[in-house]
C-alpha cells in the first residue's frame, strides 16, 4: 500500500484542481485564495478542510512545499500556510493532463454536442 | 464609520473546531484561520446575515461534503488520527443512508421501534422498581397490618386500636406511628367555591417516623392531640391547588365542614407515598384506655426498623406479641397475627410482575428488531461484497473494514435510537394518564435516556459486528467475485435460523397479547351484581347541620328525583368499585364471638337498590323513613351468618361482637363486586343512612338519558340546600369501571402493540429473506426451468427452507410461551396461561401471515423466464 503511495501515480480530481490553482496564483499563495480561485473558475465550492486534506497529501507526495507565515489579526491571531509547487508537482500535473488529453483526442465534437 | 472598518466578529469556537474536524490535526490552525478570514470578509462585504448563512452552509460542507477519498490510491491517512477516521466512517455511513433511503428507513424504523418500546417501558418501570421513595433511609421503613389466618388465602387486615397499642411495644422498631387507612372527606369553605378535601388522620410520630421535614410550619405535636385542638397539616399539592400556594398559610384558619381548623404546616406530598393518598392530615386521637373495647379495624402502622434489625426479626417479635394478645383475648384475636412488610415491597409488590412482564416483552421486541437488522446488514454487506473485496485487496486491514461496517451500523442505530427516544416521549405523554394508578410519575428521566443510549450502542455494535465479521471474512478471499448463481449456503442457513427465532419471538408476544385480551374481555363481561349504564356519581361530604342529617338526605334525594331526566337517586357511603370502606365484623344473634363474620358495611338512603340496579332476593328494601335498627344482608353474608336458614328474614345480627347493638334483617340482596371486579363473593351488609355510620357521603343518580346536562342543576340544588356542601368528583360508572380495569388495559395495549410490531417485523423478515433468495437464484431457477423442472417444484425449492424456518419457529414459539406462561399467569383473570385455544389460534394466524409474506417473492420465482435469466449472464 505504502509503495503505491510513494509512486505518486495519477492525481485525484481534488489534487488536480488544487495544483492548477497553485500554478495560477503563483508562489506564496494560501488556502483561502486557492478556494476562491477554484470557486470562481469552476463553480465548485470546496470545503476548507477538503482543501487542506488535499494540500497535506500533495506535500507528503513531495509535489508542493509550504512555509508558515506570521500570526495575523484578520485571522484571529492565526498564521497562514503559504505554498509553492515543486518541479515534481508540475511534472505530475503535466502527465495527468496529457493522459487526459490523449483520452479526449478526437472526441471534441462528441463532447461539444452534449 | 464605513462598513469596511466595522470590526467583524470571529465565528464561534465550536464552528472553528467543527470545520477542522476532518482535516489532519496539524492543519487545523490553518482551516480555522481561513474560516475566520473568509467569514470576516463576507461580514464586511455582505452583512452579518449573509455571513452567518455562509458559515452554516460551509460547516455542513466541511462535515458531510465530499473530501478526497481515503481509499483512493493516495497517501494513507496520517498518523492514526482516530477522530478524523471515525468521522470519515460516520460521514460514509450517512452517505450510504442517502444512497439507499428505503433500506435505511426500514433499518432506522426498526431500531426506533425496538429502542422506543424499551425506553418507554423503562421509564415507567425504573422509578417503581429502583427509584427512591423520597424518604431518608427508606429501606428501614415498614408497614404493619394484621393478618387473618383463618381466611383463605390469609389476607391483610386493618388494625384495631387495642392491637395497635400492643404492637407499639415491639422493640425491633426504632419508632412507630399509626395512620387511619380510610380518608375523611371534609368540605372546605370560605375560599372561593366550596371544595372537598380528603383528609387522613395520623398519630403524633407519623412525620418523624418517615423523617420528612415540613416545607412550611411544622408537623404534629403532643399539644395538637387535645380534645379541643383543631389543627391541620396540608400536603404540598393541596396547598398549591386549594390554598393558592399562599406562603403565609401557616396560622391561617380553614373552615372544614363549618368548623375552624388552624393550618400548622405544609408537608411534601411524598409523605402520602405508601400510606394513604390524602390532601392533608388531622390528628388521630387514640387513647390506651378503653382501646381494647373498640371493635373497629381501620388503622395501619408505619414503623422504622432499628439499625441492623431485619424484617424477619421484626416479624418474629410481632408474632410473639400477637400470640400473647390472642391468649389474653381469644374472643377477638384468635387466628390473628401481624405482619410487617417493607414500604417498598408494599408499593411495588403488586405491580412488579406486571412491569417485569412488560420489560420482558419490550426486550423481546428489541431482540426481534436486532434479528431483522442483522438480516438487513447481511443482505447489504453481500451486495457490497465486491466493494469490500476490492478494498481488502488494496490492503485495507480487516479490522479497519470491520470498524467501518460497525460504525455504519451505529450511524443507523443512532438515528433509530434518537427517533425511538422521541417516540418513547410521545408514547409516555399518551400513557401518563393510564399509569396514574401507581405513584411513579412516568417521564423520560436522564436514567431512561442513558438506558436508551446504552441499548442503542449495544444493539448497534452487535448487529454491526456479527454480519460485519462474516462480510469481512468473505471479502478476505482475495476479493473474489460475489457469487451470482446461487445463494451462499452459509448466509442462507444463517438467515433461515434467524427467521425461525423471529417467528418464535412473535409467537410468544402474540400469545401473551391474546391471552391478556381474552382475560380483559372476561373481566369486563363479569356481572358485578349492579348496573348503572346511564347516571352520575358525585361526592358530597356531610351536611354541616349534623342533627338534621336524615332530613337533609331526604330533601336532597327528593330534590334530585324532581329534576328532569332523573329516574332514581340516593345517597351511599361506598360506591361499588370506587372508594375504600372499612370492614366490620358481625355476629348472628345467639351465636358466639368466634362465629363472627367480616362484611363490608354500606350505608344508604332508600332507593339505592333501584338506583344501582341491585336485585332484591327476599324481603323488602329500605323505605323513605327507615328506622336505625334494620339491615339488608347480601346473599353470601346471610349464608355465612345463618348457614342453616335459607330465609333469615326477621332474624337479628350484632354489629361488631356479641356486645354490639342488634340490627333486624328486612331483606336479602344479591352479592355485588364492591371492592374489585376480580374478587367475587365479598359480603355486604347494607344499613340505613339514619344510623349515621357509615355516612352516606356520595350521591348516585340514575337517569333516563345522557347524564352530562344534569351537573349544573345538581350543583344549584345542592347550593340551595346547604351552601357549604361541595359537589365534587362527578363521574359515571363507566369511568369507575374504566379505572378498575386501567392497569389491565395498560398491559394489554402495550402487549398488543409489541405483538403487532413483532408480527410486522417477522413478515418483513420473511419477505426480505425470500425476495433476496429469489433475486440471487434467478439464474439457477432459469437453468432448472430450462432443463424441464415444473414451476411448482421450483416454488417448493425456493419457499421450502424458509417455510421450514417458519414452522420450526412456530414450534419453538409454542414451547417458549408455554415455558414463560407462569410469568403471565399472575396477570390473567379467570384464564389459564396455557389455554390451548390461544396457542392454536396464534399458530394458525402466524402461518397465514407467513404464507402471505412469502407469496409475492415465490410467485416471482415461478414467473422467471428461463431465456431472460440465462441471457443476463
Amino acid at each position: 500500500m505504502k509503495e503505491i503511495g510513494k509512486q505518486v501515480g495519477t492525481l485525484g480530481d481534488f489534487e488536480q484542481l488544487v495544483l492548477l490553482a497553485l500554478l495560477r496564483l503563483g508562489d506564496g499563495t494560501y488556502g483561502a485564495e486557492i478556494r476562491r480561485e477554484i470557486e470562481e473558475r469552476t463553480g465548485r465550492d470546496l470545503a476548507i478542510s477538503a482543501v487542506y486534506v488535499t494540500l497535506s497529501r500533495l506535500e507528503s507526495k513531495g509535489l508542493v512545499e509550504s512555509w508558515t507565515g506570521e500570526p495575523k489579526a484578520t485571522r484571529g491571531g492565526r498564521r497562514r500556510k503559504h505554498l509553492r509547487v515543486l518541479p515534481a508537482g508540475r511534472r505530475a500535473l503535466g502527465e495527468t493532463i496529457r493522459q487526459f488529453q490523449r483520452m479526449a483526442e478526437g472526441l471534441e465534437r462528441e463532447l461539444e454536442a452534449r | 464609520m464605513s462598513a469596511k472598518d466595522r470590526p467583524a466578529p470571529e465565528p464561534p469556537r465550536w464552528a472553528l473546531r467543527l470545520a477542522g474536524l476532518r482535516a489532519p490535526r496539524d492543519q487545523q490552525e490553518f482551516v480555522a484561520g481561513d474560516l475566520a478570514e473568509e467569514f470576516a470578509n463576507r461580514y464586511r462585504e455582505q452583512g452579518a446575515a449573509a455571513a452567518r448563512g455562509w458559515l452554516a452552509r460551509h460547516l455542513l460542507r466541511c462535515l458531510i461534503g465530499r473530501h478526497p477519498g481515503r481509499w483512493e490510491l493516495d497517501v494513507p491517512t496520517r498518523r492514526g488520527d482516530v477522530m478524523s477516521r471515525l468521522w470519515q466512517d460516520i460521514v460514509f455511513g450517512l452517505r450510504l443512508v442517502r444512497k439507499a433511503p428505503l433500506l435505511s428507513a426500514v433499518a432506522v424504523l426498526t431500531f426506533a421501534l425496538g429502542i422506543g418500546a424499551n425506553a418507554a417501558i423503562f421509564s415507567v418501570a425504573w422509578p417503581v422498581l429502583a427509584g427512591p421513595l423520597a424518604f431518608p433511609d427508606e429501606d428501614r421503613l415498614a408497614i404493619v397490618l394484621l393478618r387473618n389466618d383463618r381466611a383463605t388465602p390469609p389476607k391483610p387486615n386493618p388494625i384495631s386500636p387495642g392491637d395497635y397499642f400492643d404492637l407499639l411495644g415491639a422493640e425491633s422498631f426504632e419508632s412507630m406511628a399509626g395512620f387511619n387507612l380510610y380518608t375523611q372527606p371534609l368540605n372546605l369553605t370560605g375560599r372561593g367555591e366550596p371544595r372537598q378535601l380528603e383528609l387522613g388522620t395520623v398519630t403524633e410520630d407519623f412525620f418523624r417516623v418517615l423523617r420528612i421535614t415540613p416545607l412550611l410550619g411544622r408537623g404534629l405535636d403532643t399539644a395538637d392531640f387535645g380534645s379541643q385542638s383543631r389543627t391541620l397539616v396540608l400536603t404540598e399539592r393541596s396547598w398549591r391547588e386549594d390554598f393558592g400556594a399562599d406562603p403565609s398559610v401557616v396560622g391561617q384558619t380553614a373552615t372544614l365542614d363549618g368548623e375552624p381548623w388552624t393550618v400548622i404546616g405544609v408537608m411534601p406530598t411524598a409523605a402520602t407515598v405508601g400510606t394513604v393518598d390524602v390532601d392533608g392530615w388531622l390528628p388521630e386521637n387514640l387513647s390506651r384506655a378503653g382501646a381494647r373495647e373498640q371493635r373497629s379495624y381501620y388503622l395501619s402502622i408505619v414503623g422504622r426498623l432499628g439499625p441492623g434489625i431485619s424484617l424477619a426479626e421484626a416479624n418474629a417479635e410481632l408474632d410473639a406479641i400477637m400470640a400473647r394478645v390472642a391468649r389474653e383475648h381469644p374472643e377477638t384475636n384468635e387466628g390473628i397475627s401481624a405482619q410487617a412488610e417493607s414500604l417498598r415491597e408494599r408499593l411495588t409488590g403488586p405491580v412488579r410482575p406486571m412491569l417485569l412482564l412488560l420489560l420482558g416483552s419490550a426486550g423481546l421486541v428489541l431482540v426481534l428488531a436486532g434479528i431483522n437488522l442483522s438480516g438487513l446488514q447481511i443482505a447489504r454487506n453481500l451486495a457490497r461484497g465486491q466493494e469490500l473485496g476490492v478494498r481488502r485487496a488494496l490492503g485495507a486491514e480487516r479490522g479497519r473494514l470491520l470498524c467501518q461496517l460497525a460504525v455504519e451500523t451505529l450511524v443507523l442505530a443512532a438515528l433509530g435510537g434518537g427517533a425511538g427516544l422521541i417516540a418513547a416521549a410521545a408514547t409516555l405523554a399518551v400513557l401518563r394518564p393510564t399509569v396514574a394508578w401507581h405513584q411513579a410519575g412516568a417521564s423520560l428521566a436522564p436514567a431512561s435516556v442513558a438506558f436508551a443510549v446504552v441499548l442503542t450502542l449495544l444493539v448497534g455494535a452487535i448487529v454491526g459486528l456479527g454480519p460485519g465479521l462474516l462480510a469481512s471474512r468473505t471479502a478476505g478471499l482475495g476479493g473474489r467475485r460475489a457469487r451470482g448463481g446461487t445463494a451462499s449456503r452459509a448466509s442462507t442457513r444463517l438467515r433461515t435460523a434467524l427467521l425461525g427465532a423471529q417467528i418464535a419471538t412473535s409467537m410468544v408476544l402474540l400469545i401473551a397479547a391474546s391471552l391478556s385480551g381474552a382475560s380483559l374481555i372476561r373481566l369486563i363481561e363479569v356481572d358485578p351484581g349492579f348496573e348503572l349504564e346511564q347516571g352520575l356519581i358525585a361526592d358530597l361530604g356531610s351536611p354541616s347541620q349534623g342533627s338534621s342529617r336524615i332530613r337533609f338526605f331526604d330533601e336532597l334525594v327528593e330534590g334530585v328525583e324532581g329534576l328532569p331526566g332523573v329516574e332514581r337517586a340516593c345517597a351511599i357511603s361506598k360506591v361499588p368499585l370506587d372508594n375504600d370502606g372499612a370492614w366490620m365484623t358481625y355476629v348472628a344473634e345467639g351465636a358466639t364471638d368466634a362465629d363472627r363474620v367480616a362484611a363490608l358495611p354500606i350505608g344508604i338512603t332508600s332507593g339505592c337498590l333501584e338506583a344501582l340496579g341491585i336485585e332484591l332476593l327476599q324481603g323488602r328494601a329500605f323505605e323513605r323513613t327507615e328506622t336505625m335498627g334494620v339491615a339488608l344482608v347480601s346473599e353470601s353474608a346471610a349464608h355465612e351468618l345463618w348457614p342453616d336458614d335459607p330465609s333469615p328474614l326477621g332474624r337479628k345480627v350484632h354489629i361488631g361482637l356479641v356486645s354490639g347493638p342488634l340490627l333486624e334483617v328486612v331483606g336479602i340482596v344479591r352479592d355485588i363486586r364492591a371492592t374489585s371486579l376480580e374478587s367475587a363473593g365479598s359480603m355486604q351488609l347494607w344499613t340505613s343512612a339514619s344510623r349515621g355510620w357509615p355516612a352516606p357521603e356520595r350521591l348516585i343518580v340514575r337517569t333516563t338519558g345522557p347524564s352530562a346536562p344534569l351537573a349544573g342543576p345538581l350543583r344549584e340544588l345542592l347550593r340551595e340546600l346547604d351552601p357549604d356542601l361541595a359537589l365534587s368528583n362527578l363521574r359515571t360508572m363507566r369511568d369507575i369501571v374504566g379505572e378498575a380495569t386501567a392497569s389491565r388495559r395498560f398491559v394489554l395495549v402495550l402487549l398488543a402493540a409489541f405483538a403487532l410490531i413483532a408480527l410486522v417485523l417477522s413478515a418483513v423478515g420473511i419477505y426480505g429473506v425470500l425476495a433476496h433468495q429469489v433475486g440471487q437464484r434467478t439464474r439457477e431457477i432459469g437453468v432448472r426451468l430450462a432443463l424441464g423442472a415444473r414451476r411448482q417444484a421450483v416454488a417448493r425449492t425456493i419457499a421450502g427452507n424458509v417455510l421450514a424456518g417458519v414452522a420450526s419457529g412456530i414450534a419453538l414459539g409454542v414451547v417458549l410461551a408455554w415455558m414463560l406462561s407462569s410469568l403471565l399467569a399472575t396477570q390473567l383473570f379467570e384464564m389459564s396461561a396455557t389455554d390451548p385455544r390461544a396457542y392454536l389460534g396464534v399458530a394458525g394466524f402466524v402461518s397465514v401471515v407467513a404464507a402471505a409474506a412469502s407469496w409475492l417473492p415465490t410467485r416471482r420465482a415461478t414467473r422467471v423466464d428461463p431465456v431472460e435469466a440465462l441471457r443476463s449472464e
